[in-house]
């Protein structure tokens, strides 16, 4: 992980070197006191454009210990392993208007277990599905801006449960499946807001509340994630077109969770080259402890992500 | 059919008693549903789409210069086909087809662009379910569903308006989200367990401005 951090800063400092930087007030951009506003794989940036964005991006748990389990009468030993995760989102975002934007989302995320037994255990995990959702400004003033979104979302889990499966068999179930899936709908809305000092520093938050069915069925829930950023553009005083995020979100969201009900903080670094008019890049460490049943501890998942967005 | 005669009857009166206001629109639409239920499937079945008509009228009204309060009752038809997993055939089979017609009243606010051709369209549709039809194999099925006579759905979509001098043609593209299930019953004992509705709607139409 810290190979990519070197090889990512010297990238940055690389191409400071014999960059034409153009003039920092033809950013069409996030841009508000002279601060241009770092974007974010986990939540939208308060502002209205018309965008396209897309994340990708790979991590895994800290070792987690297995309890022993029972399959029909016979005993698996506890045991050791981890389990990896894979991410890819898409959003667009189109203005209609300065005040007025749609904005569509559409992601998949991955977990598998990393070797036999956890793979046995947990399975393979995948949540598909997307968003839909009004944009609206509320506020622009010099130094703030605040947004808000209404939004549906549908998404469908897939769990592939191999024990589950080698008991259904052994029971004599006819339609015994090994995947299961499980759609959900919400709907919901959220608030953003961004904040900036001057040029260098600002601050962003979002929080976003949503109603409507979970992965265990049966059960209508509310879900909720709210963060808080504090970040730095280096660009407009020293002309290093870098630009360093701090953030910390508390989220039940199922498309992070994966089992929905439960919250989890999340901390997250990001750093980002700032010295384009017309896209953003950047990539996230992002860092959690996630809750998951029957595991003897809660794993940490360390997660490293690649964002762009590209601005029309 | 009492409550869609009532409702067809006030949007005839609304629509007539506007033209004395300023900026009230008229217009006709039609075009495709690619609208599928979507929600619990039923074990080794998935749902596909199935295409309907949708065909309606409708009255904008002009809230400021740019927002447009637009009301258009339609007949819609959405649906859904189910398709069976069977072990023998590689591709899953065609088994079920589910048709739902309702009489449906969307209450949309559009907002235009500063290029006054692009418009976003966003809002809420109710629709009254007429009648339903669920066949497998060209034969039909006794209606042994409990389908949900009534549907709320939001609406996030676009358009684009070309003007012909005084009438403008208007082309839009639409998604459809159901809000509410449609059915509510357990996978084993339903060909369509909990499902609500979802998917676009290609329309295309002309509007009439009733004042300048």
């Amino acid at each position: 992980m810290k190979k990519i951090f070197i090889v990512w800063l010297f990238f940055i400092v690389t191409f400071t070197g014999y960059s034409q930087q153009p003039p920092h007030a033809l950013f069409k951009k996030n841009r508000l006191n002279g601060h241009v506003f770092l974007d974010y794989s986990k939540f939208n940036n308060p502002f209205i454009s018309t965008s396209l964005k897309i994340n990708v991006g790979a991590g895994s748990t800290s070792t987690i210990t297995i309890p022993p389990m029972e399959i029909n009468g016979l005993t698996t030993p506890a045991i050791n392993g981890t389990i990896m995760f894979a991410e890819g989102e898409i959003t667009y975002q189109q203005r209609f208007t300065p005040w007025l934007s749609l904005n569509i989302r559409a992601m998949m995320i991955g977990r598998f277990g990393t070797n036999a037994f956890s793979l046995l255990y947990d399975g393979v995990n995948t949540i598909s599905g997307g968003s839909i959702g009004w944009r609206i400004r509320m506020v622009r003033t010099k130094k703030l801006i605040l947004t808000t979104e209404v939004f549906v979302k549908n998404l469908s889990g897939n769990f592939i449960n191999i024990k589950q499966f080698i008991s259904d068999v052994i029971d004599g179930d006819p339609y015994a499946s090994i995947i299961k899936n499980t759609p959900a709908m919400a709907g919901g809305i959220n608030f953003e807001g961004a904040y900036a000092i001057n040029e260098t520093w600002g601050l962003q938050a979002t929080t976003e509340w949503a109603y409507g069915e979970s992965f265990i069925r049966e059960k209508e829930s509310f879900t909720s994630k709210t963060s808080f950023l504090g970040e730095a553009d280096f660009y407009p005083k020293h002309k290093l077109p870098l630009g360093i995020g701090l953030g910390y979100m508390l989220s039940s969201a199922p498309e992070i969770s994966m089992e929905g009900g439960d919250y989890l903080s999340m901390g997250l670094l990001k750093l980002a080259y700032t010295g384009s008019t017309d896209f953003d890049l950047g990539v996230e460490y992002l860092t959690y402890k996630m809750k998951l049943s029957n595991r003897i501890k809660n794993p940490l998942v360390t997660q490293l992500m690649l964002s762009l967005k590209f601005y029309f | 059919m009492k409550s869609f005669k009532k409702i067809l009857l006030s949007f005839i009166l609304i629509a007539f008693s506007f033209p004395v206001m300023a900026q009230v629109t008229i217009g006709a639409l039609g075009g495709i549903n690619f609208v599928k239920l979507n929600g619990d499937a039923p074990k080794k079945g998935y749902y596909s789409a199935n295409s309907g008509l949708n065909a309606g009228l409708m009255v904008d009204v002009a809230v400021s210069k740019t927002i447009k309060l637009s009301l258009q009752p339609s007949y819609s038809q959405e649906g859904t086909k189910v398709l069976y997993s069977q072990g023998k055939y590689v591709d899953p089979i065609d088994s079920i087809q589910l048709r739902l017609n309702y009489f449906s009243i969307p209450v949309l606010l559009k907002v235009q662009s500063s290029s006054k051709h692009f418009y976003a369209v966003g809002g809420f549709e109710t629709a009254f379910l007429l009648n339903y039809k669920l066949t497998s194999h060209e034969k039909t099925l006794p209606n042994q569903l409990s389908i949900s006579s009534f549907n709320l759905a939001a609406i996030f979509g676009a358009g684009y308006r070309i003007f012909l001098g005084r009438p403008v043609l208007f082309i839009e593209l639409r998604y459809s989200q159901g809000l509410i299930n449609l059915t509510d019953e357990p996978i084993d004992k339903s060909y369509i367990p909990r499902v609500k509705t979802s998917g676009f709607k290609a329309l295309i139409g002309i509007e009439l401005p009733l004042a300048k």
